[in-house]
């Protein structure tokens, strides 16, 4: 599988014209949807030079076809829905900004990745992290009849979460890149600014500091 | 064995992506297998994390949230974008034209360490200074001078002080010795 492709996949059984409806002129509204559903099978080079040209309608495209695995970027590095979603909605006003420079050396969305893990950094280097509140993991899956092994499942992957929670931030950042949103580490390298090597190394190390962190507790 | 595998590699390993050499290790290497299935695990325990969906009216609150953070951002590049990066590197290349015709040989007088033979009396003679009288008779006497004989004048002779030594007397050596034992001493 291909960076993205599953949000890709997901996000396009969303209408598109939904999010455009409050448009606040209707005769721009229609307008921007009809330019909407002629983008959505535009592949992403197209949307970009699209934008380039002044389309802000492209944008919106790239947004819902990014949105998701952006939100839980985010997500995973702050493990709380209302700072993802701020955190996120910040990752693409900076793509907003920085897409007029976007050259295309990268996919768009490892250069969203990017963006989106230097907005996590820095948003956790200047603010403490939140810790999920354990009730509120179980809400998440709280309607599934839950056998024992499943809330085993559960806890553990709650402990596992703290425990990737207390990495240094660049073993985080790659962790989440090569295990969710499966980079390749070349995409890793990219979107992180770093080598191959300096991945791999930090990709081995989050590794062993979660193994070590979960013997702890 | 000692010759373990590297963090990279393991990390190859994981993905199914090492030399065959890295895979013999980890078929013979107790430790670094034992490290490899630890790396494993975690991986897999890693996978299991998952993001809670938010709710499906979310998205769409969320690309309007968007559209209304960027809809008085401008789409395009000011203008002075397009325009800074040729004048920077026009200033550039104009900077070191600059330069270049500065540091032409021939542009400026080369700077070098006076050459003693080179600048004899005459040469001397050129330097403008206020005139009080004694440098201007300095001047005169010295232009009359070459540079060989002015060297010739005030160069020490090799033996001038051994003879100069050997025509004092006992005594005057003697006075000569104390003085000079008074100077060492003093130092």
């Amino acid at each position: 599988m291909r960076l993205g492709d599953t949000a890709i996949q997901m996000d396009w059984t969303v209408p598109i014209a939904k999010s455009r409806m409050s448009a606040p002129d209707s005769a721009n509204g229609q307008e921007a949807e009809a330019r909407m559903t002629t983008l959505a099978d535009a592949d992403d080079r197209t949307l970009v030079a699209a934008f380039q040209t002044g389309d802000r309608v492209a944008f919106d495209v790239i947004v819902v076809r990014h949105r998701r695995p952006v939100y839980q970027i985010c997500y995973r590095f702050v493990n709380n829905h209302e700072d993802a979603s701020d955190l996120a909605q910040d990752v693409f006003v900076r793509a907003f900004k920085g897409l007029i420079r976007f050259k295309g050396d990268a996919s768009l969305a490892t250069w969203l990745y990017r963006v989106a893990v230097n907005t996590c950094l820095n948003r956790v280097a200047a603010k403490k992290p939140v810790t999920t509140p354990l009730e509120v993991a179980a809400q998440v899956d709280g309607h599934a009849v839950s056998p024992l092994d499943e809330l085993l499942r559960h806890e553990r992957a709650d402990e596992v979460r703290a425990a990737i929670e207390q990495l240094p931030p660049k073993q985080k950042a790659t962790l989440l890149l090569r295990v969710y949103q499966e980079c390749s580490h070349e995409e890793i390298a990219t979107a992180l600014g770093s080598s191959v090597g300096a991945v791999k190394a930090n990709f081995f190390h989050a590794l062993k500091n979660l193994k070590r962190t979960l013997e702890r507790s | 064995m000692t010759d373990h595998l590297r963090p990279e590699e393991f990390v190859d390993a994981l993905d199914d992506a090492a030399p065959a050499g890295a895979h013999e290790h980890l078929a013979a290497c107790a430790e670094c297998r034992a490290q490899f299935d630890e790396l494993r695990d975690m991986m897999r325990a890693s996978a299991h994390v998952e993001v809670p969906s938010p709710s499906p009216l979310f998205w769409d609150h969320f690309s309007e949230r968007v559209r209304q953070a960027t809809i008085t951002l401008p789409t395009r590049a000011p203008w002075w974008e397009s325009v800074w990066r040729p004048a920077a590197v026009f200033a550039a290349a104009a900077s070191a034209v600059a330069l270049v015709a500065i540091l032409k040989p021939g542009a400026v007088a080369p700077i070098t360490s006076p050459d003693p033979r080179a600048t004899d009396a005459v040469a001397m003679a050129k330097v403008e200074l206020p005139d009080d009288g004694s440098w201007g008779l300095v001047v005169a006497i010295a232009s009359g001078y070459e540079y060989r004989d002015i060297k010739e004048a005030t160069e020490p002779v090799s033996g001038t002080a051994d003879a100069m030594i050997d025509d004092l007397t006992p005594a005057q050596r003697t006075a000569l010795a104390r003085l000079l034992e008074k100077e060492i001493g003093d130092q």
